[in-house]
């Protein structure tokens, strides 16, 4: 599997107030990067979703989900909606559902041109 | 006015003579310890032509595109951009623009130079940014600081003051279990001083009768007569009710008014929530911002959140809608 983890440890700290979708789903203790291939964007509010694809354990193929901040937070971090392409090969670092669901919380992802674009007012 | 009230706005205005707004804690981020943010890049800073005659007509475009940057100015003459835009400019004398671009772990520039063939390159100071005169903070035609603008309070805007609360209160508490989707996920307006601390930025437009405050977030808006009371009768509202009046320089927003549905600090509240919001424009850049939040039925003492609005005159309020697909949130975690 590509998982690769950064093995951040820090306590879970109390959901910020001003936070729109929870982040007590993710499992905030563990930073992991992962190598995908995108196969769908959803420039939607009010967050963007990205459908990929990555190998798992097994070296069996995924499909994975993961969120990211509004369109127009994205557009301030210099993030077109064009800019991420279904095809495209990107690696993505975040946090994991603590559920276990395939779903993620993107705070940067790295593009072909090695570019790393931030996707998240967190960081 | 109360006495609770009179208390909450006397310890307010205290704080301020004490300029105690630099005291506030680090602001917390992410949930346990956050990556750090990619560097700001710059993808792309060019020049066209690269090449002019210097007569009146003559132009060039720069043009550019960057990623990650908290800050963005182009030296000399045009200060503070966007993430990605152009500019057209007609330097007389052959000239070089520096992009600089602000963000985790420092500054990162490009520099681009326009040739007008037979002068002489103009010469810009080493670290043009430091050499701009401030500007001096705008004011209005009756003489108090002009708010209008673009700002955000990013992470700054936190919780500064310990929660007491009052006998009995603890039900007022709100218990988050994992798995919870969230207050936000439901798309309802914050309330105050919430929606100021949400990672939008918000459009202040400001006349001697008016603040009106314009959030990115929800698109919610807030219309706040200067220098008027309080009606006998306020509807409950999540986003209460708002006058203002003056203490000097300070522009001190009374709300009142709220419904009992919105969670502050963690607690639910009642209809006898009252806020003070202070705005205090300290540089032409800055607003700092206090609210002191009071409710003798939860609250033993006031609570105080307090941060910067930094103004972003390069930004746009954006198309923000909540609930598209807030809609089916729940499936996007479909195991």
């Amino acid at each position: 599997m590509t998982w690769r983890l950064s093995l951040l440890a820090g306590a879970i700290a109390t959901l910020p107030a001003q936070a729109h979708h929870s982040w007590a789903r993710y499992d905030g203790d563990h930073v992991v990067t992962v190598t995908g291939t995108i196969t769908a964007v959803e420039w939607t509010n009010p967050h963007v979703v990205m459908r990929f694809t990555t190998m798992d354990e097994s070296g069996q193929p995924a499909e994975w989900t993961m969120e990211m901040d509004p369109p127009t937070l994205l557009d301030r971090y210099g993030l077109r909606h064009d800019t991420i392409t279904v095809g495209m090969e990107v690696k993505i670092t975040g946090v994991r559902a603590r559920s276990g669901a395939p779903m993620m919380r993107a705070v940067m992802i790295e593009l072909p041109d090695g570019t790393q674009q931030r996707v998240s007012s967190r960081v | 006015m109360a006495c609770v009230d009179r208390l909450v706005l006397l310890t307010a205005l205290a704080t301020l003579a004490d300029g105690a707004f630099a005291q506030a804690p680090p602001p917390a981020g992410f949930p346990g310890t956050p990556p750090e943010g990619p560097p700001a890049t710059i993808r792309s800073f060019s020049a066209e032509p690269s090449t002019i005659g210097g007569g009146p007509d003559e132009f060039a475009m720069l043009r550019w595109e960057v990623s990650n940057a908290y800050s963005l100015a182009i030296d000399p003459d045009i200060g503070t951009v966007a993430t990605r835009g152009a500019q057209r400019v007609s330097p007389a004398v052959t000239t070089t623009y520096t992009l600089t671009a602000t963000g985790t772990g420092g500054a990162t520039t490009r520099s681009v130079t326009i040739t007008v063939p037979g002068t002489t390159p103009r010469v810009v100071a080493r670290d043009a940014a430091a050499a701009r005169e401030p500007t001096p903070i705008p004011r209005l035609p009756d003489g108090k600081p002009d708010l209008s603008g673009l700002y955000i309070a990013e992470r700054t805007l936190r919780l500064v003051s310990d929660v007491t609360l009052v006998s009995g209160a603890e039900s007022f508490r709100v218990e988050t279990k994992e798995g919870d989707l969230g207050a936000g996920v439901s798309c309802l307006p914050p309330g105050v001083p919430a929606a100021t601390m949400m990672p939008f930025p918000l459009q202040i437009v400001h006349t001697p009768d008016v603040l009106a405050i314009m959030y990115e977030a929800y698109h919610l808006f807030r219309i706040v007569p200067i220098g008027r009371e309080h009606a006998e009768y306020l509807p409950p509202a999540y986003m209460g009710h708002s006058v203002a009046h003056w203490d000097g320089d300070t522009l001190v927003v009374d709300v009142r008014g709220f419904n009992d549905k919105t969670v502050i600090a963690g607690y639910r509240h009642t209809e006898d929530l009252v806020v003070f919001e202070l705005y205090h424009r300290t540089a032409y850049e800055t607003i700092e911002y206090e609210a002191y939040v009071s409710d003798s039925n939860v609250f033993a003492a006031p609570l105080r959140f307090a941060g910067t609005l930094t103004l972003h005159p390069e930004w746009e309020i954006g198309e923000y809608v909540c609930t598209e697909n807030n809609q089916d949130y729940e499936a996007l975690f479909k195991e």
